[in-house]
């Protein structure tokens, strides 16, 4: 997968998780599946269509969730109720969001689709059966791993 | 929601789910509106479609019945639900009643859809949280456990 | 009907399923392929009668490997097997020039169907 593809949703990282107060932004693991299984406590994932196809998810342990959720909010969130998943489900629009808006802004127009928010302990989630690149990202409040599937 | 969108998802996986699957829904189904939270039976599909609008349908399946699908597409029989096949199988099931789904929709209302890969999951009591987009279930009863089917549409038309 | 077939469809549960329903109805599967470049490449090699061909795949999609396998060989018979069908659709995929258009599921008749047409 080139990285022309990969590397707006890594900018929109930088771009918007400032905005809500995590820092410390470093690209950890870059890794290529063949099949991408996903089993982290939180997982929002989004479609993306126009030039690319597929899916994109965002991950988070409950610890990082609640911190997220926590910061966007402005108040200490302690569990994962509609407030933090409302939270979640809008801070993963916006990382999406501002991916696509960089892509169509390089002639590669993209659109994505509302956030389904997966919450569960012990879930396995297969998130495409197409190639799927896997990037572990550092921030101030844990780790978010991002997984991108396109059919391109 | 539009009923107009919903119903021939419901058509569609009746149908199908007897042609790819040898399991038949029984009785009546009725949709009713669903909570912003859905909490899965077992076996969980999501896809998402769009074109001059966008939507989402969910099929959530209990265990027995999810492998039992799984079984009767494949020939293969899984010892977990969190097998990768079982779970590439039940997404490939939901393309296929989407596609269905899909393909009645643009005939009738030019609506252009097209899928997006479709995404599976498996752990009970797992919930799906789906913000800004209304939705609609329909609870469906067979051999070997319920299905719950969930529309959900965005945009101006629906 | 012994036509030797060329799968390319990015679902392994399909290209399976496929594969069991053409062996079953007579025909040889010589080769399957995840995506249309690679299905591209087994046809130069495999040379096959009939290509079954899915639409949306990965690297590659299926409308630009049929407008690639017809400027290989004009005369290649290819049969889409697509989960979307509508109307507007099998037009504009039957505008490449292929012998059919099938939507999923597919069972051994309406492959059989199909393949009688050639």
């Amino acid at each position: 997968m080139d990285v022309k593809y990969i590397n707006p949703f890594l900018e929109a990282m930088l771009a918007v998780l400032p905005s809500f107060g995590i820092t410390d932004i470093t690209r950890g693991t870059v890794e290529v599946k063949e099949d991408m299984y996903v089993n982290m406590d939180i997982t929002s994932v989004l479609g993306l269509f126009g030039s690319v196809r597929g899916n994109i998810s965002y991950s988070f342990t409950e610890v990082t969730g609640l911190a997220i959720a926590s910061s966007m909010i402005g108040e200490t969130v302690e569990e994962l109720d509609e407030m933090a998943w409302s939270a979640i489900s809008e801070l993963s629009n916006q990382l999406a969001g501002r991916g696509c808006k960089i892509l169509s802004d390089n002639e590669l127009s993209t659109d994505f689709t509302t956030p389904s928010v997966i919450i569960g302990k012990d879930v396995q989630l297969l998130v495409s059966p197409v190639q799927t690149i896997s990037i572990d990202i550092e921030t101030s409040v844990g780790k978010i791993q991002i997984n991108i599937g396109l059919e391109i | 929601m539009k009923m107009d969108y919903c119903r021939p998802f419901l058509d569609s996986l009746k149908k199908i789910i007897v042609e790819m699957a040898n399991i038949k829904v029984k009785g009546r189904q009725a949709f009713y509106p669903e909570d912003k939270v859905l909490v899965s039976k077992g076996v969980t599909s999501i896809i998402t479609f769009a074109g001059k609008v966008k939507g989402r349908l969910v099929l959530d399946m209990e265990q027995e019945l999810a492998a039992a699908v799984a079984k009767n597409i494949t020939g293969y029989t899984f010892d977990s639900i969190k097998d990768n096949q079982l779970l590439a199988t039940i997404a490939e099931f939901n393309n296929i009643v989407a596609g269905d789904g899909v393909t009645s929709l643009n005939n009738k209302h030019s609506l252009g859809l097209n899928l997006i890969p479709p995404v599976a999951f498996s752990g009970k009591g797992a919930v799906i949280c789906i913000d800004k987009m209304p939705s609609a279930s329909v609870e469906c009863k067979t051999q070997y456990g319920t299905l719950r089917l969930n529309v959900a549409f965005e945009g101006e038309d629906a | 009907m012994s036509k030797k077939v060329l799968i390319v469809d990015d679902s392994n549960i399909i290209r399976d399923l496929l594969k069991k329903a053409l062996i079953r109805i007579g025909c040889t599967v010589c080769g399957d392929a995840r995506n249309g470049k690679e299905g591209i490449e087994m046809f130069k090699t495999l040379q096959p009668d009939i290509v079954f061909m899915d639409i949306s795949m990965p690297v590659m999609d299926g409308v630009e490997a049929i407008k690639r396998l017809k400027q290989l060989d004009s005369d290649v018979t290819i049969i889409v097997l697509s989960a979307v069908g509508d109307e507007q659709t099998v037009e504009r995929i039957k505008e490449l020039g292929v012998l059919a258009f099938l939507k999923k599921p597919f069972d051994d008749r309406s492959i059989l169907d199909a393949i009688s047409a050639l």
